[in-house]
């Protein structure tokens, strides 16, 4: 099987701006909707555990930080859109909800995982970005160790947009 | 059995026979599903989950039977997912016209490995029917 060698983001390196369609077709570009800081979500319907976190993940990251102006962007990776759709249909989310139909954005995030390629590994990832979309804390599906309630995405980001240092 | 799925393409084992019974076909497709894998049931216990389905392409199926799931808690605060592992066996029953010499179809299923949830996958299947008398050539004119 021949592997496709992209350049990937990690920790300190500011992402590339895009733009990604909504549900219904509006192209949404990332600097249009990002806040003080940003939680990119990635994530799919077939995923188990996307799904038990769904529920809470906008109230725990948005309306947690309101008075700190962090974001939501829920990205799904690789499904079209009548597929994608049923997930803020089904969980109410009102954060922007963008479709990697490709999933090539997506692997751009993705980590190395042996094993897996790029668009199963950054299932159900957490990517979180300062102002200038620099990454700043990832966290990657721990089935060992897996909180529906984003209990280590929440501490980050307490400790991140509290002005502690993130080392 | 394949001890470990492969993550790339999540392809686990599909074989189908098929036997001619009087007007009938009957149909066994048996599943091998790596150790420590499993894939979603035909009925999973959440409708966003993606259920095992047989199709075929040239089978008027009558009657369908899939087993009874297994439980498997994630222990996430989701219900127990509904989930076939190891062998599993589904059987179907059809007619199809007296002329065809092999069946074929896909199966559509959603594979988890040890350590990762993988994308739904598909794959295509033939099986050649065996017994009864499949008339070579029905249409003489067209030899």
């Amino acid at each position: 099987m021949t592997t496709t060698q992209v350049s990937t983001y990690g920790i300190g390196d500011t992402v590339e701006d895009f733009v990604l369609p909504d549900t219904d077709g509006h192209d949404i570009r990332l600097s249009d909707v990002a806040g003080l800081w940003t939680v990119l979500y990635f994530t799919a319907t077939w995923c188990p555990y996307c799904t038990a976190e769904a529920p809470f993940i906008e109230d725990e990251v948005v309306d947690r930080f309101a008075d700190r102006d962090v974001r939501l962007v829920v990205i799904d990776v690789k499904e079209p859109p009548e597929v994608a759709r049923r997930l803020p249909d089904r969980f109410g989310w009102s954060c922007p909800f963008l479709i990697d139909h490709t999933g090539e954005l997506s692997t751009r995030f993705a980590p190395q995982k042996e094993g897996l390629s790029p668009e199963v590994a950054i299932i159900n990832a957490h990517v979180v970005l300062d102002d200038e979309l620099t990454i700043r804390y990832t966290e990657y599906l721990n089935m060992e160790r897996f909180d529906a309630h984003v209990t280590s995405l929440v501490s980050a980001l307490d400790r991140l947009t509290s002005g502690a240092s993130d080392a | 059995m394949p001890e470990q799925i492969d993550q790339q393409s999540g392809t686990i084992g599909v074989d189908v026979s098929a036997q001619r019974v009087a007007e009938d076909i009957d149909v066994m497709v048996r599943l091998d599903i790596p150790k420590g894998c499993h894939i979603e049931a035909h009925e999973p216990a959440d409708d966003l989950l993606i259920p095992t389905v047989v199709t075929f392409d040239n089978l008027e199926t009558s009657e369908v039977r899939y087993p009874e799931p297994r439980m498997k808690d994630l222990g996430v605060g989701l219900p127990p997912l509904r989930v076939y592992r190891d062998e599993v066996l589904i059987r179907a029953t059809g007619k199809a016209c007296s002329s065809i010499r092999s069946l074929t179809g896909t199966i559509r299923y959603q594979p988890c490995a040890g350590n990762a949830c993988l994308p739904p996958r598909e794959q295509t299947w033939t099986a050649p029917i065996e017994g009864g008398n499949a008339t070579k050539n029905p249409h003489p004119s067209a030899v």
